[in-house]
């Protein structure tokens, strides 16, 4: 297969790469685009990548190429990057439209006049997010999965960053799928990923992204999973060592010599009281895992291997 | 149990420590699974999702590069979007 600096070589070859690739970079934060307008299409370059990404056309185009893999490969990737284009400068002037209204709703919370707009209840008060959970909920059908605490946590930029990752893991999936022939990825697969990449640019596609975690997290409380569901940021960068010796500990419950006694005795070293000490050598050493799984610190993981030692479980 | 996924919030300003973070969850038998740019309390962070391998069971060793920067001759095991110094990276692992 080939990589994805080949794929972009091949869009670069089309003329067009460079335009392409720039909202790449160029999206990483919303921050920048507070910036000069963005350089944006000609109405006469628009209308020409209007015309040359006509959905008839362009399968009338492949269908005429017919046992040509070369030309529909070539055909096919052309209309992506043609539409790329198109989405992409599109979305930029709609970044910058969100962000000018945040300006001027901003200013206009201050006293003037607030007109109700689905923009301008994302960045007014308490009650106004809530009617806008509301709205989003009644829309999609989906109240109760709307989490709340979205629209109390999150601002305009968190929203516009969905909206760019999500960006992001589409394009990621289209320039994956670049290098194949037409049949591996055929122009239907290349319209549905371009819809969905569109889709991702839009407020709708975000609160999707949302509804989707939230529903995400509702299912992992119903489920529930164990207490190490979701394990909190530890800052700590661990030394090769280090690693290699958490690595070693593993390896070392899946050796002969981790046998029921030498496991049970490190388990007593770790103060799992003797009632709770498992009777079976799968379920101890399935313990005992779970202790070399959450030493996450260096300190922890030399005080396991101290035990693993004396456990005479690793030499 | 062994089918279990549990989340590891992961805040990084690069990608070598980044990886060090999935290499580190990862030695104590699990597996990488995929990465979401989420939102706690305000603010914008990584939840990396990891599945419970069996006892004594290793993945190999995981490196995260950017998008398109992968070595000559490897293939992606994932391909994804990360949270990096608080920036999305489109972002691809190798084993």
């Amino acid at each position: 297969m080939r990589t994805l600096r080949q794929a972009r070589g091949a869009l670069s070859g089309l003329g067009l790469g460079l335009v392409l690739l720039t909202p790449l970079a160029g999206c990483s934060s919303l921050q920048q685009v507070g910036g000069p307008p963005p350089i944006g299409l000609s109405e006469l370059q628009r209308n020409k990548l209007l015309t040359a990404t006509d959905d008839f056309d362009v399968s009338q185009a492949m269908g005429d190429a017919n046992a040509d893999a070369t030309r529909r490969r070539e055909l096919r990737n052309a209309y992506i990057a043609n539409r790329l284009v198109l989405m992409d400068v599109a979305f930029l002037n709609y970044l910058r439209t969100l962000t000018t209204d945040k300006h001027t709703l901003d200013a206009a919370s201050e006293g003037t006049v607030l007109g109700l707009s689905v923009l301008g209840t994302l960045m007014n008060a308490t009650q106004a997010k809530e009617n806008l959970a509301a709205l989003v909920a009644t829309i999609t059908g989906l109240k109760a999965v709307v989490d709340k605490n979205f629209f109390d946590n999150r601002g305009l930029d968190a929203i516009a960053s969905t909206m760019v990752a999500k960006r992001k893991e589409v394009l990621a999936r289209i320039l994956v799928a670049l290098p194949g022939s037409a049949e591996a990825y055929p122009l239907v697969a290349a319209r549905n990923d371009l819809n969905d990449y569109y889709l991702a640019g839009t407020m709708d596609g975000a609160f999707l992204t949302i509804q989707a975690e939230a529903n995400k997290r509702d299912e992992a409380a119903s489920r529930n999973l164990s207490q190490t569901l979701m394990v909190a940021n530890t800052m700590e960068n661990l030394s090769s060592t280090t690693l290699a010796s958490k690595r070693s500990l593993t390896l070392a419950l899946g050796a002969p010599t981790a046998t029921l006694e030498a496991v049970t005795a490190a388990l007593t070293a770790l103060s799992v009281p003797s009632d709770q000490l498992p009777a079976a050598k799968d379920a101890a050493v399935a313990l005992l895992q779970k202790y070399v799984r959450e030493a996450r610190t260096q300190v922890q993981i030399d005080a396991l291997a101290a035990i693993f030692r004396n456990a005479g479980l690793t030499p | 149990m062994n089918d279990d996924i549990y989340l590891v919030e992961i805040i990084r300003d690069d990608l070598a420590g980044y990886t060090n973070r999935v290499a580190n969850e990862e030695a104590g038998a699990s597996e990488f699974v995929d990465n979401r740019v989420s939102v706690d309390a305000g603010i914008a962070t990584n939840h990396a999702s990891f599945k419970v391998l069996p006892p004594g069971q290793l993945p190999d060793p995981p490196t995260f590069v950017k998008l398109g920067s992968l070595p000559a001759g490897k293939q992606p095991s994932w391909t994804g979007v990360l949270l990096i110094a608080g920036l999305n990276v489109a972002a691809q692992m190798f084993r």
